[in-house]
């Protein structure tokens, strides 16, 4: 009997006519079938497909990819160091914009040497003039821009804004094929602009403004570039960063301040890919004919 | 044993659609089968208060605010005072929910469970799982679907579908499909051009429809077939993308785009053509493939969703969601139409015996009787249910539980049950019965497939 090969079938709630042999139950409307509305076959589900996409990591894959985020989480980080020693340090601002125009020059001429180049010097060399004499000009503007407000104020904001722009940073790897994402650098200037107009000379703004624009605007272009061409460079790169941010963080927040940035990063670097991959056993993407098709389209 | 039905939902006429039509077909079947059936949905502007259709079917237009998903948690109590009314005036005992994109639905199914009456869920579309607003619906549809007396879905895979997004039982779901009024769709053959091949298409142009895969197959059919024209009607984003590429092929001659048609229309529509093309992604039952069976078209579809369940393969040439494969599969059928390989001329006969509503009315009426006789739970019990919705969501459900349940409390002190006056039965002359009997003779051959598919049933016996 039918029961007997069909455990689903035993309690038929609806009233059935009683035929010696069933046929096998078929998934289809448009036959009358003598079965109950409410049977379930055993192919009941057949058709799902579970985790068809997941994609497997591997730890050493994500513990390097992890050095992205450690590069410009550490950029964030030392241009906070800067801002701390410049405000409460009396440091000069002016040596920051030295240095930092010194290693964007450096870089730049790297990157020349190595055939990245398209445009030509001359171009180049223009716009940065006029960048830098545009800041020039803007400087006393910028400096009292946020003079009507608190300065509890400024550290909140600019704390969201560095926050936004760690969140929107484009970590992809590889050549950029597309326009770059423009929103997280213009959070981080915005959140430079109102740093600066804390300080008191226009100088010490134009310099600052000068250092964030070189390690925002410029310092990611480079890093992203020397990712793809060389990866023990992105590595020897983001070794000089942490190295840099922990003698920053020393020199603002003591022992303690650079220890916790310390197990921060190496938390970021070695623990955080492992946690990651301990949760893909929770994974459960479900799959089905129910699912909307992926139309398939020749590219004309 | 006849039944007091109420029908929820926040989609009904004046609105046009299937879930519409779906309702009315329903509860008019059900009414000739001697259940007395209401309909609650909110107001349509200034169509508010209670209308009558045809045999008595009452209409109340709830006047109700119609927000955003975010805004009717406040609102979740409000429409309380009202359907408690409604449903003491009618006498209700079943409560039949449609559609889980409307709130009024889930709403009614909620306090009429809280009121201890029987209630039903009609889930009618597909949902994926991924998506925020996915997310969102199956967790609403969870806690309403938590204290459900029965579900009913019109396909296999939406069955399927509502079981893992709501985490119900298989057995308390019953499948039963939508259907067709068959003489609003007899075919015409006449109408149909002898010269050349007509393939229509009746469908909202959305991406989700498949009007980017219609854009991109008709130019490459045009050439292929000199003597194939198309007929489009309906309307949406996509449309003016069709437009485009009728330009850029200069197919102006051959490609006729109506704009959107009403449902009575598209018979008309349909006998001009020979094929029906389908081309869409999802889909749950697709109710007009079967009217264009039913006038006599050979249908072209893609093999998604619920489709492959609704019609036998000798009416309709599947194929993936793709643009050569539905190119090559459209040829197939213009190369059959042609040869004359494939008799249309029996498909409306066919179908008719396939899809009626009285079927669906005394398919629904078995799912009554098996819910009507069941006793209701302990409050404890019920809230058990909601509890194990979610960490989060079920403690949140168990809140809306137990203020509803203190709300019914206050409304039987404000408002006395027996207070609220009773509806008088809408009177049935002999005449009626008469008529209703006439209806009730429709007789569904079970397995009635046999001679289509060959296989013969002596075979297994």
């Amino acid at each position: 009997m039918s029961s007997v090969d069909r455990p689903h079938d035993e309690s038929p709630l609806f009233a059935t006519p009683e035929r010696p042999r069933k046929r096998p139950w078929r998934k289809l409307l448009w036959v009358h079938q003598p079965y109950p509305d409410n049977y379930v076959d055993v192919s009941f589900l057949s058709q799902l497909k579970r985790n068809m996409h997941v994609q497997q990591y591997s730890f050493w894959a994500l513990s390097s990819d992890s050095t992205v985020i450690i590069s410009h989480v550490s950029t964030v980080a030392l241009f906070v160091c800067v801002f701390v020693v410049i405000y409460n340090f009396d440091w000069n601002p002016a040596w920051f914009a030295f240095s930092g125009s010194g290693f964007t020059l450096i870089g730049y001429f790297v990157w020349d040497y190595l055939g990245n180049n398209t445009t030509s010097r001359t171009a180049t060399s223009k716009s940065a003039l006029l960048i830098v004499s545009t800041l020039l000009g803007l400087s006393p503007v910028l400096k009292s821009l946020t003079q009507s407000t608190s300065s509890d104020s400024i550290w909140a904001i600019s704390v969201w804004l560095f926050l936004l722009n760690i969140f929107f940073h484009d970590y992809s790897v590889g050549p950029r094929k597309t326009v770059p994402p423009t929103l997280s650098t213009n959070l981080a200037i915005a959140a430079a602009i109102v740093l600066a107009s804390r300080l008191s000379t226009t100088l010490s703004v134009f310099s600052f403004l000068l250092f964030s624009i070189e390690l925002f605007g410029l310092f990611p272009i480079f890093s992203r570039w020397l990712r793809s061409y060389s990866f023990i460079g992105h590595l020897i790169l983001t070794a000089f960063l942490i190295i840099t941010t922990e003698i920053g963080m020393l020199r603002i927040g003591g022992l303690w301040a650079s220890g916790i940035w310390f197990a921060a990063m190496l938390s970021a670097a070695f623990i955080a890919p492992g946690w990651l991959i301990a949760l893909q056993k929770y994974k459960n993407e479900i799959q089905g004919p129910w699912d909307p098709a992926k139309p398939v389209l020749r590219n004309r | 044993m006849p039944y007091n039905i109420a029908m929820a939902c926040d989609f009904f006429y004046p609105q046009p659609g299937g879930i519409e039509s779906h309702i009315y077909q329903l509860s008019s079947k059900l009414i000739s089968l001697g259940h007395s059936v209401i309909i609650i949905t909110h107001a349509y502007g200034s169509r508010s208060g209670v209308r009558y259709l045809t045999h008595g079917l009452k209409v109340y237009y709830v006047p109700f605010f119609v927000l955003y998903r975010e805004s009717t948690i406040p609102l979740l109590w409000s429409f309380f005072p009202i359907l408690r009314n409604i449903l003491i005036r009618e006498r209700i005992q079943i409560v039949h929910g449609h559609g889980s994109l409307s709130t009024l639905c889930h709403e009614a199914i909620l306090h009429s469970r809280t009121m201890g009456l029987k209630t039903v869920f009609t889930d009618h579309s597909l949902f994926g799982f991924a998506d925020p607003g996915s997310i969102l619906g199956n967790k609403l549809l969870k806690f309403t679907l938590s204290d459900i007396g029965h579900v009913i879905c019109v396909s296999h895979t939406c069955k399927e579908n509502t079981v893992l997004r709501a985490s119900l039982d298989p057995n308390m779901v019953s499948v039963i499909p939508n259907a067709l009024v068959a003489s609003n769709f007899l075919p015409d053959h006449a109408r149909a051009s002898s010269s050349h091949i007509t393939i229509v298409v009746i469908s909202r142009l959305y991406p989700n429809k498949g009007a980017d895969l219609l854009t991109a197959i008709i130019p490459r059919i045009c050439l292929q077939h000199p003597t194939v024209r198309f007929i489009i009607a309906g309307s949406g984003p996509r449309e003016i993308d069709l437009e485009q590429m009728r330009e850029k092929y200069q197919l102006q001659e051959r490609v006729e785009l109506l704009g959107s048609v009403r449902h009575e229309d598209v018979r008309d529509v349909m006998v001009n053509g020979h094929i029906y093309l389908h081309p869409t992604l999802t889909e749950a039952f697709g109710t007009v493939l079967v009217e264009a069976a039913s006038c006599g078209l050979l249908v072209v579809t893609t093999k998604v969703g619920g489709i492959p369940e609704v019609l036998p393969s000798h009416m309709t040439i599947f194929s993936s969601p793709s643009e050569d494969s539905l190119v090559a599969s459209t040829s197939r059928a213009i190369s059959l139409i042609e040869s004359k390989a494939v008799d249309t001329s029996k498909f409306h006969d066919q179908v008719k015996n396939m899809y009626g509503w009285h079927n669906v009315a005394r398919r629904t009426e078995k799912v009554y009787d098996l819910i009507a006789d069941t006793t209701n739970e302990q409050l404890v019990d019920r809230l058990k249910r909601y509890y194990g919705c979610g960490i989060w969501a079920g403690k949140l459900f168990v809140m809306c539980v137990v203020i509803d349940v203190l709300l019914l409390r206050f409304l039987e002190w404000l408002f006395p049950e027996a207070d609220i006056d009773r509806v008088r039965k809408w009177p049935r002359r002999p005449t009626d019965y008469a008529i209703l009997a006439g209806e009730n003779d429709e007789v569904v051959k079970v397995e009635s497939e046999d001679e289509a598919s060959g296989l013969a049933d002596a075979s297994w016996k």
